[in-house]
Order: structure tokens, then C-alpha cells, then sequence
């Protein structure tokens, strides 16, 4: 094994629409070691989500070469909307991916039960999504991504609809998570401070055509503090650059 | 290491479990469908003394009759033809409202194609697809069941029409990054969504099926309920109107609740604010 779990190669996207051919993204070469935390921020529309499409499998046309090594499946995928069926019980959809993968139903929701506890959901396994809140419904979520023992996790902006207090709470347990058990994470934000947080380096895009403008390594020990001045600096120095990349406004071509 | 904390407890949750509470639930449940069947006689009552009896008879005068009724006989085999024919159109109305509402929701071309079509359809009035069904079928039982069918089947059509178009492409989406097998997403992530629309289209449609079906029965079949009301209303008889109607009303809404509304509990339970 090389040591890298996916690799992009001069990736390009491009979205067809009515009016014009858009460029969502242009020449996006990266590589995530195995168990690296690589977080990527951008001004909204700059092809985040689309990158995290294309290592996930669910887009597979695009220009250029992607490589996925032994160290990125099983994947993982953790929306910024929980996205649970709301007719099943915690467990129950916890359970559903490990079914997926063929384990009996009995089993995977006892497995299911162990994942809740986890990401401290004890006493809710029964309970239907729409009877948690948003940021237990998120939990039940994150349960249901690391029940499928993924070597690699895509998230996509996963705290950014709840509230700064159960935010701050639910990256310091993925923090926790990571460090038990390590794996790849490739995570999309729009919040510069979380990105500095969470990351060993953060990826900074421009706006349309999204590509990369700027690699931001994060050489700092884990647990970190949110308020810690140095998580402030760094999350200063993606802003500079993300200000630098502003003017590409538009980016449509005809 | 810290431990994950727990934000809510099961214990926070506030409960109203107080005996003023349960009083008012005693009385939602006990006194309020009382008072409404007794205000529903005293109308009954009123209309009677108002038109005089023998026009409108009391309510008194209506079980009597019924009770003659049904020592006669014939009111239960009615009942009995009338429900098999409305099970009849339901189920062929179901099938093809299912299948041409799919395929709407589904399939682009046969939406471009079809869409006016079901428009169409939903616009024609019923008397007119039963006339067409018997004068092309004959006064037959098939006929009856099939223009039952014509007249309900738009109806459900357009529902679950609407159960494809609000099935959230985020499910599917999390079904394929966890790479859920495509029959098992079909099943455990796509179905469910459309349950709520589906159930929405058969009550809608077996309401409909039933209130049609009397009248398919008064224009071109010689049994069941419409062809007895018909029969007794030619005959000026109120009375006997009333009591081979009213059973078969009071039988429906016995349906409806006891069957429909349990089914609509069991199957969405998930959809209730109060945890179960």
C-alpha cells in the first residue's frame, strides 16, 4: 500500500446547464495519506460537495483520474442533513447500512446499539428520528456512518445546521473518534475556525471554477481547545486566502 | 478520554399525566361523540315532526321497519353484492392507479405523452363512463365494476403521482454512498416513502368506490343497495329507502374506523409527535 487512500488527478467537472457549460471544477490534483483529516473550505458553489460526489462513487463523470487505494472502503458519508428514514428507529437505521452488507438483521441492529452508545445515544435506540432533536437526529447519523467501520469518511459540512453548543460538543467527539480509531477524513466546511479545529490540513478553493488555491497545514497536537489563539490563527490565514481567491466571480463559460 | 455526554434525557421530557388531564381525556373520548349522535337524532326528530312522519319517518319507526327488514331477508344479501362489487372497482382502480402513476412519476416520456390523458380522464364525469361502460359491456356485473373503476382510478393516479414526486433524491442518495444494494434500497428506502400517499389514495378511492357503486347499481343492476333504494323510491317509500341505505352507510363508517384508522396507526407510528 502507498499510504494513500484517494487520489485526484487534475480532476474537472463540469455542469451542462440550459444557458452555458459551468466549470465547477478545474485541474483539482490532491492526495489524502491514509488516517490524514483534510478539511476543505470554499465559498459556497465552488465545487466542495462535488469533490466529496466523486470520492464517494455518486459521480462518476468527470475529466481526469481518481484513485482509490485499499485504505478508502469501506466509505462513509456524513450529510449536513442527518438523512435518516423516519420510520425507522435509531437502531433500525443504523442497522440498514450494516444489512447492506449482509449481516443479518438481528446482529446488525444489535451491532447498531453498541454505535449509539458510541456517540452517546444510550436509551434512544428505539426512539424515531422525528422524537430527537436535530443534534441527537445527527448523532444517530454519525453512528450510522461509523457502523460500517468506514477506513474513510466524507463529510459534507455535517455541523453546520445546528447550534454552536452541540456543534462544538459533536466535533470534540469526532476529534475522540478518530484518535480510538484512525481513519481518512476528507471534510467539507464553510467555517474557517472548524476547519483549523478539526484538520491536519485544510484544502482552500476559489469560487467557480472551483480549484485549489492555497494548502494550509495545521501542525498542531490533538485534543485542541476551539478558543485556542493558535486555532484562531490558523483559521486567519485560510480567510487571507480565501479573500485572495474572492474576484473569480462568475466563472461561466460559454 | 471523555466520555460522550448525553444532551437529553428520556426522564426531561415534560409529561402531562395529571387527573384533570385525564378527565378531559375521558370526556374528548365519551362525551363529545354522544353529544353528537344525540344532537344528530333530535335533527332527525325535528325534520320528522317538521315534514310530518309519514313523509319523513322518526327515527323510532326506522329501526321497527329494519327489523322487519331484516327477517325478510334480502337486506343482507344486498349489503353482500354491493360490498363484493366495491371491492371489485377498488382493487382493479388501485392497480392501474398505482402502475399509471409510477409510470407518470417515473418515466418522462410517458408523463409528455400520457399527462393529458389523465387530465382528461379526471375531468369526464362519472355518469358518463358508466353510460359508455354499460351500452359497450351490457347491464353486466363486469360493467359495474369497471366503470367504478374508471371513475376512482384518475383520483388515485393523481396520488400517487404526488407520493413520486416528494420522494426525497437525499434517501437515495445516502442509500448509494452506503453503497445499499439497488432491490434493498428499492425496498427499505424508496417504498416507505411513497406508504403515506398510497394509503391517502385508498381511503380517498374506497370512499369514492362506495358512494358510486349505489348509483352504478341504480342504472343497470337488478341487486344490491342502489337497485333496492331505487326500487322503494318508485314506490314513494321512504321508510324502505332509508333502511336499505342506512346499514350499508353505518357498515362503511364501522370500516373506516375500525379497520382504515388502525391500519393508518400501526403503519405510521413513526409519524406521531408523542414518542410510543
Amino acid at each position: 500500500m502507498s499510504g494513500i487512500a484517494v487520489a485526484f488527478r487534475n480532476v474537472r467537472k463540469t455542469f451542462r446547464t440550459r444557458e452555458a457549460t459551468v466549470a465547477a471544477l478545474e485541474d483539482v490534483s490532491v492526495a489524502l495519506p491514509v488516517h490524514s483529516f483534510t478539511a476543505v473550505v470554499g465559498p459556497s458553489g465552488c465545487g466542495k460537495s462535488t469533490l466529496l460526489h466523486i470520492a464517494a462513487g455518486l459521480d462518476t463523470r468527470f475529466e481526469g483520474g481518481l484513485e482509490i487505494g485499499e485504505g478508502a472502503r469501506p466509505q462513509a458519508y456524513l450529510f449536513q442533513a442527518p438523512r435518516l428514514l423516519p420510520w425507522l428507529t435509531a437502531a433500525e437505521n443504523v442497522a440498514l447500512v450494516r444489512e447492506a452488507r449482509g449481516e443479518r438483521r438481528a446482529e446488525a441492529v444489535k451491532a447498531a446499539d453498541g454505535y449509539l452508545r458510541l456517540v452517546g445515544l444510550a436509551g434512544s435506540e428505539r426512539r424515531y428520528p422525528n422524537h430527537l432533536s436535530g443534534g441527537m437526529q445527527q448523532r444517530v447519523a454519525m453512528a450510522r456512518a461509523l457502523a460500517v467501520e468506514p477506513r474513510l469518511m466524507l463529510m459534507d459540512e455535517p455541523f453546520s445546521a445546528l447550534d454552536e453548543l452541540t456543534a462544538r460538543r459533536l466535533r470534540a467527539e469526532l476529534v475522540e473518534l478518530c484518535r480510538r480509531s484512525p481513519r481518512t477524513v476528507l471534510f467539507v466546511t464553510h467555517n474557517v475556525t472548524e476547519a483549523a479545529f478539526l484538520a491536519d490540513r485544510v484544502l482552500v478553493m476559489s469560487a467557480r471554477p472551483g480549484r485549489i488555491v492555497a494548502e494550509v497545514p495545521v501542525p498542531m497536537e490533538r485534543p485542541r481547545d476551539y478558543d485556542d489563539p493558535r486555532v484562531a490563527a490558523v483559521a486567519h490565514e485560510i480567510m487571507r486566502h480565501l479573500d485572495l481567491s474572492q474576484p473569480a466571480a462568475g466563472g461561466a463559460q460559454a | 478520554m471523555t466520555e460522550p455526554t448525553v444532551l437529553y434525557s428520556e426522564s426531561a421530557l415534560p409529561r402531562r399525566t395529571g387527573r384533570g388531564a385525564s378527565l378531559r381525556l375521558k370526556a374528548a373520548s365519551v362525551i363529545y361523540p354522544l353529544v353528537s349522535v344525540l344532537l344528530l337524532l333530535a335533527l332527525w326528530y325535528g325534520l320528522s315532526a317538521l315534514v310530518t312522519p309519514r313523509v319523513m319517518p322518526t327515527p323510532g319507526m326506522t329501526v321497527r321497519t329494519f327489523l322487519v327488514v331484516l327477517r325478510e331477508g334480502y337486506i343482507l344479501s344486498d349489503i353482500a353484492i354491493t360490498f363484493a362489487r366495491i371491492l371489485g372497482a377498488f382493487a382493479l382502480s388501485m392497480l392501474v392507479g398505482i402502475a399509471v402513476g409510477s409510470a407518470l412519476g417515473a418515466v418522462a416520456w410517458f408523463r409528455n405523452i400520457f399527462n393529458l390523458w389523465v387530465m382528461l380522464a379526471a375531468s369526464t364525469p362519472s355518469l358518463l363512463y358508466i353510460v359508455i361502460v354499460y351500452l359497450v359491456l351490457g347491464l353486466t356485473d363486469a360493467a359495474a365494476i369497471i366503470g367504478g373503476a374508471l371513475v376512482v382510478a384518475p383520483v388515485i393516479t393523481f396520488n400517487v403521482w404526488q407520493g413520486m414526486k416528494s420522494l426525497d433524491p437525499g434517501l437515495s442518495e445516502m442509500a448509494r454512498a452506503f453503497g445499499v444494494p439497488r432491490w434493498m434500497a428499492f425496498r427499505r428506502v424508496l417504498f416507505p416513502q411513497t406508504l403515506p400517499f398510497l394509503f391517502a389514495a385508498a381511503r380517498l378511492g374506497l370512499t369514492i368506490t362506495w358512494k358510486i357503486m349505489i348509483f352504478i347499481e341504480l342504472l343497470g343492476r337488478s341487486s344490491g343497495v342502489g337497485y333496492r333504494i331505487q326500487q322503494w323510491y318508485e314506490l314513494f317509500n321512504m321508510e324502505r329507502v332509508l333502511v336499505s341505505a342506512l346499514p350499508f352507510v353505518g357498515l362503511m363508517l364501522l370500516f373506516e374506523v375500525l379497520v382504515v384508522r388502525t391500519a393508518e396507526r400501526a403503519l405510521f407510528r413513526w409519524a406521531r409527535e408523542e414518542a410510543s
